[in-house]
């Protein structure tokens, strides 16, 4: 309205608008000359309806000023009252004191606040120049490479660029090509310079710790009274200083500088690598130019890398490299030979050790031992004592971790002390016997992962076969087989003496596995023959093994626990029935009762079954 | 050269077992032979006791001897010592017989030492020992009772061995067990002999014993493969056999049905 009425002129009696006619006329005219739409909200009179929009920036509003006190508007983190004056912001010059030259510049400043000096003038760091004196030069900073007066001018540069290398490097040749010098002194290349500027300092600063060191030392020494003092304290006194001047002498030792970083340098008194630096340039250099292709085929390469390095690492775990040298020397008997190597190539062609690691293979288990232990080098005496360190187990040629706690372990159970006393002939013995149980670990852990395969192919065979003919016998699947008739005189044996286990178990398995190279499937009594005479060879080989010690009989156990001992027999081998009650003897008694439970579902011999049954019950009778 | 089985004398002996000494290299080092020489080196604390104060509680030796106290000055031209810095003149050099250095001190700490010997073109060896002020096993600065409490011994035996030494070193070596002993300034404490028969007769019954097992596992091992090898074969076998009749049933069904439907023309 008010608008309307301006834009039709003065003709309209409105010297004054409404807004304005409370105040004085002098303060009118003055506001009138502002922009009409300010006037309202200038003093808080502002009409309803414009109050009712939504402001552009944080105001004010007529509406609130109606509730209890004044305004409060948040702006950022504070809130703004409405009865407060404005802040008062002046136009002002400044000047900065990290300008040198004074120049004047002009910002807002808030009007009453005090300002020293410009506050980001703070930030601006400077570098402390490397100086030194003409005496400080000759005594340890003179070089055949540098005259003087190129390490004055690199330092004055270095101070000047702040140890900007790339600066600098480009500066250099100013000088030169200035003055007249001569054309040697012209080709520094930033690596050389680098090196200079960080060796000078280096040796600056450590010559200058030497010297304060010396010279309290000096005047620590100097107090101490004559030797001639009566007075015990007075000598006691004399022993600490000259300590004191010992220790003040050792801590300014080169040696025994920790890592010095003077950030007003730049500097350091240990670090600066300039072969390291060159090479790093280089690198970059060349892995700035390179191609597309290039960068591909660096990709390719290295992941060929990670699969490679994965294989050989899968090998060591395995133990191939270890018994491999064991395959290949420890062939029993010359009839066994074309078996041996046929079964050494079926073997070679299922395990992981590729052909290559195997006939490296005898060579690698030495290696590793060979890494640790010292070489004997003429000219080089070496300690008995370092022989006797464990093998690493790191690198190329290392050791499994695990191994080499199973070997300690193997070791402390056979009573070898940790730390024999290192002869000639221990220090082999230890070695050998090292050795030995490697070897033997890495073979077990093949064997079972052998016999492991060995059974799945049965079970693989039985289907195969069970597919085509009878229904499958569960434990006929799992190569399962109780004990033959010449076993039970074995087993009988085992029968009456429990803590006999390992032997008793031993047979069993053996007897086992004898039956089941040739009763794989349900070949019924053709097979009968066979599996005695197996298993008699067995059972003796089983005996021998039995005596040998505890790790045998934990892995047998294991075998034998894994394996589905029920209770059933052999289809139409009631003898052997009897005899597979003595095997369900060995087993944990809910396992057999489940397997039993099995079988017999699956059983055609019912009959039998059922006389198992009760013999196993009454077995377990026994036993419990 | 004797050769007692107290692992007390140096020995020499063939590097490959086979060959033996060789004594006509042109230089006059001698070829494929290793001596060893039996070296130990220790250090024995006492407890002061009263006269102990806050920086000297003990005092003790630092020493390289010969197992048997024997004289070991033909093969070594000095030992050097590294005591801790703290200590004035940490380095301590003896050229003579008893290699030793008592100090009194408080601290434990690494002491270097160093054998020069006295062929010059052998390298220098170095050993660190560690001073052992408090017996094993107690808690540390804890002291005991009074000065009478026995002196913390902690030796260790080692044996320094030589490749291809040249052939007057190699003699001057073969003469230190013969030549007179040598006595130490804690001689009566320093009663130790270094057998090594314990050692020596466990390591021998476990490598039986290992050589057994091994040969038992390999034989187990040949029988599992021999077994592993045959039902591989039976697979096979069986394997075509089954695919065999699998397409003979194939044939069989296409068969029978064109027949059975001929039949059923005809009747």
């Amino acid at each position: 309205m008010n608008d309307a009425a301006f834009i039709l002129g003065d003709s309209v009696e409105q010297d004054v608008p409404p807004a304005l006619r409370g105040l004085e006329p002098s303060k009118a005219r003055r506001m009138m000359e502002i922009s009409k739409e300010l006037q309202p909200i200038l003093h808080g009179k502002q009409d309803k309806k414009s109050a009712a929009l939504p402001p552009i920036a944080p105001t004010f509003t007529q509406d609130n000023s109606d509730q209890n006190g004044p305004t409060k508007v948040k702006i950022g983190n504070k809130m703004i009252s409405s009865d407060k004056p404005a802040r008062k912001w002046t136009w002002t010059s400044f000047a900065s004191s990290s300008r040198p030259d004074g120049a004047l510049f002009n910002h807002w400043v808030r009007a009453e606040v005090e300002y020293t000096d410009y506050p980001y003038a703070k930030f601006d760091v400077h570098m402390n120049q490397v100086v030194y004196t003409d005496d400080e030069y000759a005594k340890y900073l003179k070089s055949d490479e540098w005259t003087k007066s190129e390490t004055d001018y690199l330092m004055e540069l270095a101070g000047k660029y702040e140890l900007r290398w790339a600066v600098i490097h480009d500066h250099w040749f100013d000088y030169y090509n200035s003055a007249d010098v001569d054309d040697t002194f012209i080709t520094r290349s930033v690596d050389d310079l680098q090196k200079r500027y960080y060796s000078v300092a280096a040796t600056l600063s450590q010559a200058r710790i030497s010297q304060i060191a010396a010279e309290e030392s000096q005047r620590l020494s100097a107090i101490v009274p004559d030797q001639s003092a009566p007075d015990a304290k007075e000598r006691t006194e004399a022993v600490l200083l000259q300590t004191a001047a010992a220790k003040s002498l050792a801590a300014a030792h080169p040696k025994n500088q920790p890592l010095i970083n003077s950030i007003g340098t730049g500097t350091s008194n240990k670090m600066f690598d300039a072969d390291y630096e060159r090479e790093r340039r280089l690198h970059l250099d060349r892995m700035w130019n390179r191609s597309k292709e290039e960068e591909v085929e660096e990709i390719r390469l290295r992941k060929e890398l990670k699969q490679i390095e994965a294989k050989l690492r899968k090998i060591k775990k395995m133990g191939g490299h270890i018994t491999g040298a064991a395959r290949s020397a420890g062939v029993v008997a010359p009839s066994r030979m074309s078996s041996a190597a046929s079964s050494r190539n079926a073997s070679r062609s299922q395990s992981p050790v590729p052909g290559a690691a195997v006939a490296d293979s005898p060579a690698l288990l030495g290696q590793s031992f060979a890494s640790t232990a010292p070489m004997p080098m003429p000219q080089n005496p070496y300690l008995q004592s370092g022989r006797l360190i464990p093998p690493a187990t790191g690198g190329a040629t290392g050791i499994n971790k695990t191994l080499l706690t199973k070997m300690d372990q193997t070791l402390k159970e056979l009573k070898v002390s940790a730390k024999p006393v290192p002869t000639r002939r221990v220090c082999d013995l230890y070695d050998t016997v090292r050795k030995h149980i490697l070897t033997l670990i890495t073979l077990k852990k093949q064997l079972m992962q052998k016999e492991g395969s060995l059974q799945a192919k049965r079970v693989r065979l039985a289907k195969l076969r069970g597919g085509d003919s009878q229904t499958p016998d569960e434990e006929a699947l799992l190569g399962i087989v109780a004990q033959p008739s010449p076993a039970p005189a074995a087993a009988a044996t085992s029968k009456g003496s429990k803590s006999k286990g390992g032997k008793s178990k031993a047979p069993a398995s053996k007897s086992k596995a004898g039956a089941q190279s040739k009763a794989g499937g349900q070949k019924g009594a053709q097979t009968k023959g066979k599996p005695d005479e197996a298993g008699k060879a067995e059972t003796q080989g089983g005996a021998k093994k039995g005596k040998s010690g505890g790790k045998r009989k934990r892995k047998v156990d294991n075998k034998a626990q894994t394996a589905v001992a029920s209770a059933v027999a052999v289809p139409g081998a009631a003898l052997a029935a009897a005899a597979a009650a003595a095997a369900a003897m060995k087993v944990t008694p809910t396992a057999a009762a489940a397997k039993t439970a099995k079988a017999v579902a699956a059983k055609t011999v019912p009959d039998v079954a059922s006389e198992a049954k009760p013999a196993a019950a009454k077995k377990r009778a026994r036993k419990s | 050269m004797a050769t007692t089985k107290q692992a007390s004398t140096p020995e020499a002996a063939s590097a490959g077992g086979e060959d033996p000494k060789n004594n006509n290299s042109n230089s006059t080092r001698l070829s494929k032979t290793t001596a060893c020489l039996p070296i130990v080196h220790g250090s024995i604390a006492f407890y002061l006791g009263k006269k102990a104060d806050e920086f000297q509680t003990h005092e003790w030796t630092l020493f390289v001897r010969g197992p048997h106290h024997e004289d070991l000055s033909p093969a070594i031209a000095k030992v050097v010592f590294q005591l801790h810095p703290s200590f004035a003149q940490p380095v301590r050099e003896l050229t003579q017989p008893p290699f030793e250095v008592t100090e009194r001190g408080w601290g434990e700490f690494e002491a270097q030492i160093r054998i020069v010997w006295t062929d010059p073109s052998e390298k220098a060896t170095v050993i660190n020992h560690a001073l052992k002020l408090y017996p094993p096993g107690s808690p540390p600065n804890v002291l005991p009772k009074d000065e009478n409490a026995p002196p913390v011994i902690a030796e260790s035996y080692d044996e320094v061995v030589f490749t291809d030494p040249n052939e007057n070193f190699f003699r001057q070596l073969l003469h230190i067990p013969k030549a007179p002993k040598v006595e130490s300034s804690q001689q009566e404490w320093l009663t130790e002999c270094f057998a090594d028969e314990t050692d020596f007769l466990t390591l021998a019954g476990a490598q039986k014993f290992l050589e057994e097992e091994l040969e038992t596992v390999k034989e187990r091992f040949q029988v599992v493969s021999e077994e592993y090898e045959v039902v591989d074969r039976e697979y096979t076998a069986a394997m075509q056999k089954h695919q065999q009749q699998q397409a003979a049933n194939k044939k069989s069904k296409g068969g029978g049905g064109k027949r059975t439907t001929k039949k059923a023309r005809t009747s």
